[in-house]
C-alpha cells in the first residue's frame, strides 16, 4: 500500500513536502492507522507523530486521514486509504512543529478560557458535593471529551478566528461547567461567552460532529449555550 | 528518604492496596482514594512552602553523559530492533504463565538485550521535536523496568495472584507473604514484610483467592 506522508522539519526544509511510502501490510488483518505509521518509523525513524495509549483515550495522535481529522489508533487502514492510498497530514488550521506534529498552543488557550474546572465558592462538605442521578446524567456526552482538537481544527470557523471563537472542543466543555449541578459561576461563564466572537462563530456546519472520535456532539452542547444566552438576553 | 514535593501515584506508587496485584479495576481505587490524598497533601504542601531539593554537578553530568552518548553515537543498533527483542523475551518468558528454568533463560537474554541498548545508535539528532530520541530514551527505561519485572519474577518460589508459575504452583504464606524490593543497582532482590498492623480498621486475613 501506499502511504503519502506530510513532511516538514524546519530546521532541514525550507517547505513541506509529501514523502511517500510502500508499506508491506499483513494479510487478512486490518491495521489501524497508528500500526502503519509505526512500521515506517521502525524503518524511517525521522517521521514525527505524537502517540501514547494507543487505544483512543488519550487523545494524543489526532491527525488528518485522507482528508479527515481523527485518531490514528483507532482508524481501521481500511477506513482510512482512499483510492489505495493512505495520505497523512497534521490537524489542519494550527502551526505544524514537525511533520504530523502540531502546535496545540492556540486550541489549549481557548480551553483554558473557559475555565475547565468546577467552581463553587460554598464551603466543601466533609465528604462531596452530591449529584442526582438526573443531574449527574446531564454531564453524559459532554465529560467525555479527550481534547484531541479533532473537532476544532476541522472547523472552518475556528481556522478564521483561532484567537477568538472558542471553537467545539472548548464549547463543549464550557457546557459541560454549564450543566453541572454544582457549579455555581453559571452567570459570570455565560458573561464571558456572550460577545460576536466566542460562541456566535459557529454557523453549524456541524463538521465537529461528523469527526469526534468519541462520537461527542459539541454542535448541539452550542446550541445549548446559545439558548442561555439568549434566554439570559430577553 | 522522603524527597520534599516528588510524588509518585497509581502503579509507580506501588501502594500495594491489593498486594502486588495489578488486575482490572484495582487501579480504581487507587484513584480515587489516592488521587484525594495526593491532592490534599499537594495543597498543604504548597500551601505550608517545602525546600526543594537541587541538581548537584554529579547528577546533572550523569544525565548529560546519558543524553550526550545517543546525541554522539555514530554506529550501533537500532531501536525498533532492540526494543522487538525486549517485547519478544517479555512475551515469552516472563508472560501469564511462568517456569523457573525458562525465566533463567530469559535473563540470561536480557542481559544481551542491555548490552544492545548500552549501544544504540540515534540517527536523527535533530533539536526539532525529535521522537527517535525520546524512544531511545523509553527504551532505556523500558530495560530497567523489565529487569524490575523479570528479577523478582524468577526470585519469587510461588504462585500468588497473578504472578503463576508452572513449577511453584501454591501459594506459600509462610515464606513469601512479603513484598518483593528489587535494587536496580545491585540487580538484586530482598524482601519487606506486609505491614498488617490494623489502623482505624480490622485488618482483612488474607486468604487464597479462588474464582
Ligand atoms: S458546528 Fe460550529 S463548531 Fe462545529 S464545525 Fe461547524 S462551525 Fe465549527
Ligand atoms: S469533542 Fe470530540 S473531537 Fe473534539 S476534542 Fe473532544 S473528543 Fe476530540
Amino acid at each position: 500500500m501506499l502511504v503519502s506522508i506530510y513532511r516538514y522539519n524546519p530546521e532541514v526544509d525550507d517547505a513541506p513536502y509529501m514523502q511517500d511510502y510502500e508499506v508491506e501490510l499483513p494479510e487478512g488483518k486490518d491495521l489501524m492507522v497508528l500500526d502503519v505509521l509505526n512500521l515506517l518509523k521502525a524503518k524511517d525513524p525521522s517521521i514525527s507523530y505524537r502517540r501514547s495509549c494507543r487505544e483512543g483515550v488519550c487523545g494524543s495522535d489526532g491527525m488528518n486521514m485522507s482528508g479527515k481529522n481523527g485518531l490514528a489508533c483507532i482508524t481501521p487502514v481500511s477506513e482510512a486509504v482512499k483510492k489505495g492510498k493512505l495520505v497523512l497530514r497534521p490537524l489542519p488550521g494550527l502551526p505544524v512543529v514537525r511533520d504530523l506534529v502540531v502546535d496545540m498552543g492556540q486550541f489549549y488557550k481557548q480551553y483554558e478560557k473557559i475555565r475547565p474546572f468546577l467552581i463553587n465558592d460554598a464551603p466543601a462538605p466533609a465528604i462531596e458535593r452530591l449529584q442526582s442521578p438526573e443531574e449527574r446524567e446531564k454531564l453524559d456526552g459532554l465529560y467525555e471529551c479527550i481534547l484531541c482538537a479533532c473537532c476544532s481544527t476541522a472547523c472552518p470557523s475556528f481556522w478564521w478566528n483561532p484567537d477568538k471563537f472558542v471553537g467545539p472542543s472548548g464549547l463543549l466543555q464550557a457546557y459541560r461547567f454549564l450543566a453541572d449541578s454544582r457549579d455555581t459561576a453559571t452567570q459570570e461563564r455565560l458573561s464571558d461567552l456572550d460577545d460576536p466572537f466566542s460562541v456566535f462563530r459557529c454557523h453549524g456546519i456541524m463538521n465537529c460532529v461528523n469527526v469526534c472520535p468519541k462520537g461527542l456532539n459539541p454542535t448541539k452542547a452550542i446550541g445549548n449555550i446559545r439558548t442561555m444566552l439568549l434566554q439570559r438576553a430577553t | 528518604m522522603v524527597i520534599d514535593g516528588l510524588y509518585a501515584c497509581g502503579e509507580a506508587a506501588c501502594v500495594s492496596v491489593h498486594g502486588a496485584n495489578r488486575l482490572g479495576g484495582n487501579s480504581l481505587l487507587d484513584l480515587v482514594v489516592f488521587g484525594r490524598a495526593v491532592g490534599l497533601h499537594v495543597k498543604k504542601s504548597l500551601d505550608e512552602g517545602f525546600d526543594s531539593l537541587s541538581a548537584n554537578d554529579t547528577d546533572i553530568e550523569k544525565a548529560m553523559v546519558r543524553l550526550n552518548r545517543l546525541n554522539n553515537s555514530t554506529g550501533g543498533e537500532s531501536v525498533a530492533a532492540v526494543r522487538a527483542d525486549l517485547q519478544r523475551v517479555m512475551q515469552l518468558y516472563f508472560g501469564v504463565f511462568r517456569d523457573g528454568e525458562a525465566m533463567q533463560k530469559g535473563l540470561a537474554q536480557l542481559k544481551e538485550i542491555r548490552a544492545r541498548v548500552e549501544n544504540l545508535h540515534l540517527e536523527d539528532k535533530s533539536q526539532a521535536f525529535n521522537t527517535a530520541r525520546i524512544e531511545a530514551l523509553e527504551l532505556e527505561n523500558l530495560l530497567e523496568v523489565a529487569e524490575s519485572t523479570a528479577i523478582p519474577a524468577e526470585f519469587r518460589k510461588e504462585s500468588r495472584g497473578a504472578h503463576a508459575r508452572n513449577d511453584f504452583t501454591e501459594r506459600d504464606d509462610e515464606n513469601w507473604l512479603k513484598h518483593s524490593l528489587f535494587h536496580p543497582a545491585g540487580k538484586n532482590v530482598t524482601k519487606r514484610d506486609v505491614n498488617f498492623a490494623p489502623k482505624t480498621m480490622e485488618a482483612f486475613p488474607p486468604k487464597i483467592r479462588s474464582y
